[in-house]
């Protein structure tokens, strides 16, 4: 169990974090912010990586600060960025890795070549990682962050440039992971979380803003998310009154995706919709926030902010 | 967790991992590189293989008597190789005897020959000259060089070691003494400690053994940084502060090997040489020198090369250090060159601490501390590097 207490952090004079309480048991934890609200600064305050400027992160009890080596013994991290030596092969990587790791060398061999199968890289562990792609890197980095079979596992951003049959494999990777122990991660690609998470993390403000199941999430949308089909002239009356979700071209016009402030009645011509985590997070980081949501998001395509 | 057994296992297999890095072709080229363009490198080999244009009659002579009396030489030995030389002299007396130009000067004998050159108006300078250009030369030369030999032997000792006598302390007196008092006269001729000491082979060994630990040393940390390893090794069990020492031992490791491997260099070159014979003969003695202790000239040669060690070793641990720290490539160039500039400065820190240990009628205190002070404020800055980093985390 990973208990962050009162945490908040600052960078300088710059308040990033501020009050942070939480709880991760077993699962899976999707951490889902727009850019610049702190996911990574948060990842790393777990990882161990900073210290917090208030507050404290306790491991069964206990703060990462204390127990140092015996908290990164259990620990899985995939940095946002990292790097390697271009010349190496991805195999002698992972070897390095879990020597550093305190793997034994025959356990570090095995281990390495069974988790590059894992993420389909078994074919190429002994080409040199400068011929890689963005994705095959980052399968790397999701590799090696399970080298040491970690009780908890921080991945930042660990689908930013996979493929989707790759995103779809490490879903199901995700699912199974969870079982047996925590697994964090953040993302602003809604879908990596939507079904693999248990529970999803939402920040706002440098505060916590939800931790809840994605339904749960979901329900506070409920009953407020609409389509309608309308035209040219009618699109910029509604950009201005309601909350645009997404558009979509349609014979005739446009069809139009969006939400509205509680207790709205609806117009006829309204087709009620099943809010998603998708419309959640337009809706919550719309453009009263900082760092938000462009207009013009193609509603059905995936959402990348 | 693991048994202590496995734990230094692992330790020394993170060693060998951080060492493997290290050691680069490309940088070996690069260092070889350097100090081809520094020019000359092999220049002071030159002595130990002496030719016709530079002959060293000396070691020959050191070497010959060394083969047939052993390392010491006492008088009966010395009256033997006395005799030895009639039939040379005799040799020279014929050629002397048939030359016009020698019956001119009114010259019938070498012995009188010799005695005429001492003088300071003996005008035999065209007769040297005729001699040097004649088939005889070599024998001349030989001849020469065992008068000087001889005379060297036969003058008292303090005598050589001139009016150096006076500035002696009581220590080195006895020293002195000491020294007279042994059965015999150490075969080592002054030439090969000067050639040594002198010719440079030490300064320039140290100096590339530096360069070359400094070269392949300075990527250590930064190299890892600018990789984007940092996150990684931070959040892996090691963790930072454990690699620090791993890498720092990698870093002596790197520093001891290329000083090895130099020695071992510096002593095939001796063993090809004619000094080889030479190198259990004692370093004081008429020949030698004066020098408080008792060391044959390998040990004499080891002993000083102990430094090129020491100084591998503090070139490593600052450069570790200042891979930890540097923001960037170019400051750690910058700290490297200026390192090096201030160890290299003549009479600054590396001809000051060599020449200490050359010419060690001094004691060898001076020369210990002052490596073991570098050494400890090398250990000293890399703790602080690795404090350094966790308080630049928490500010
Ligand atoms: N080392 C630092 N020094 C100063 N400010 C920082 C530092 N790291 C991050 N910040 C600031 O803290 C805020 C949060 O950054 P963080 O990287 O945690 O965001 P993020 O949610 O991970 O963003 P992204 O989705 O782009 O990865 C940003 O405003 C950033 O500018
Ligand atoms: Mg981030």
């Amino acid at each position: 169990m990973l208990t962050v207490h009162g945490v908040g952090k600052r960078y300088g004079n710059a308040r990033v974090l501020e009050g942070l309480d939480l709880e991760f048991g077993k699962g899976v934890y999707g951490l889902l912010a727009p850019n610049g609200a702190g996911k990574t600064t948060l990842l790393k305050l777990l990882a161990g990586l900073l210290p917090p400027t208030e507050g404290e992160i306790l491991y069964e009890g206990q703060p990462l600060a204390v127990l140092d080596e015996r908290y990164r013994l259990i620990l899985g991290y995939l940095p946002q960025r990292f790097g390697y030596y271009p010349n190496d092969t991805p195999l002698k990587y992972m070897q390095y890795l879990a020597a550093i790791k305190g793997m034994d060398r025959r356990k570090a061999l095995s281990r390495s070549e069974e988790l590059l199968d894992l993420v389909a890289l078994g074919e190429v562990k002994h080409k040199k990682m400068k011929t890689f792609s963005g994705g095959m890197i980052q399968r790397v980095g999701i590799a090696q962050a399970l080298l040491n079979d970690p009780r908890v596992l921080i991945l930042d951003e660990p689908t930013a440039g996979l493929d989707p049959k790759e995103r779809a494999r490490f879903r199901s990777l995700l699912t199974q992971l969870g079982r047996q122990r925590t697994v964090i991660l953040s993302t602003h690609v809604v879908s990596d979380v939507e079904s693999a998470a248990n529970e999803i993390v939402m920040l706002q403000g440098g505060k916590l803003w939800v931790k809840d199941h994605p339904e749960a999430i979901c329900k506070l949308l409920a009953g407020r998310v609409y389509e309608a089909q309308l035209t040219d002239t009618e699109i910029e009356d509604f950009r201005t009154r309601y909350v645009l979700l997404g558009e979509r071209s349609e014979p005739g016009g446009w069809k139009l995706r969006f939400a509205v402030e509680d207790g709205t009645v609806p117009a006829d011509s309204w087709q009620g919709v099943e809010p998603g985590l998708e419309d959640v997070f337009l809706y919550v980081y719309r453009d009263r926030q900082p760092g938000n949501v462009p207009s013009g998001t193609i509603w059905g395509d995936e959402v990348r902010l | 967790m693991n048994p202590s057994g496995s734990a230094w296992r692992l330790n020394l297999r993170l060693v060998g991992l951080e060492f493997q890095k290290l050691f680069m072709l490309k940088r070996l080229g690069l260092t070889v590189f350097i100090l081809l363009c520094g020019g000359l490198w092999l220049y002071p080999f030159q002595v130990l293989y002496p030719n016709s244009q530079f002959p060293d009659y000396e070691t020959t002579i050191a070497a010959g008597m060394k083969a047939k009396y052993g390392t010491l030489i006492d008088d009966r030995e010395w009256e033997a190789f006395k005799q030895d030389r009639v039939k040379k002299v005799a040799e020279a007396d014929a050629y002397i005897r048939e030359d016009p130009l020698f019956a001119s000067a009114n010259l019938d004998s070498y012995e009188r020959y010799v005695r005429r050159a001492q003088m300071p108006n003996g005008g035999t300078q065209p007769l040297d000259a005729h001699i040097r250009a004649g088939t005889k030369k070599e024998l001349f030369a030989k001849l020469h060089a065992e008068e000087e030999w001889i005379k060297r032997y036969e003058d008292d000792y303090r005598w050589t070691v001139g009016p150096g006598t006076i500035w002696m302390n009581e220590a080195e007196k006895q020293r002195l003494q000491e020294i007279e008092a042994r059965d015999g006269v150490s075969v080592l001729p002054q030439r090969q400690i000067y050639h040594y000491a002198s010719s440079g082979i030490l300064y320039r060994l140290a100096m590339t053994a530096m360069l070359t630990t400094v070269l392949l040393v300075m990527h250590i940390h930064i190299g890892d940084r600018r990789a984007g390893l940092d996150e990684l090794q931070r959040t892996s069990r090691m963790g930072k502060n454990r690699l620090l020492w791993i890498k720092t031992t990698a870093a002596l490791l790197t520093g001891t090997l290329v000083s090895a491997v130099l020695l071992v260099i510096l002593l095939i070159a001796y063993r090809f040489s004619e000094a080889w014979s030479l190198m259990g003969a004692d370093i004081s003695g008429r020949f030698g020198g004066f020098f408080m202790y008792d060391l044959t000239f390998l040990q004499y040669i080891l002993l000083t090369y102990s430094a090129v060690f020491g100084l591998s070793w503090i070139a490593a641990l600052l450069t570790a250090f200042y891979s930890a720290i540097a923001p960037n490539m170019q400051v750690l160039v910058m700290a490297i060159i200026l390192t090096l500039f201030i160890f290299f400065k003549e009479d600054w820190i590396l001809t000051r601490l060599l020449n200490m240990l050359l010419y060690s009628g001094i004691s060898l205190l001076e020369p210990t501390l002052t490596v073991a002070g570098l050494l400890l404020l090398g250990v000293f800055l890399i703790s602080v590097a690795g404090k350094w980093r966790t308080w630049r985390l928490h500010r």
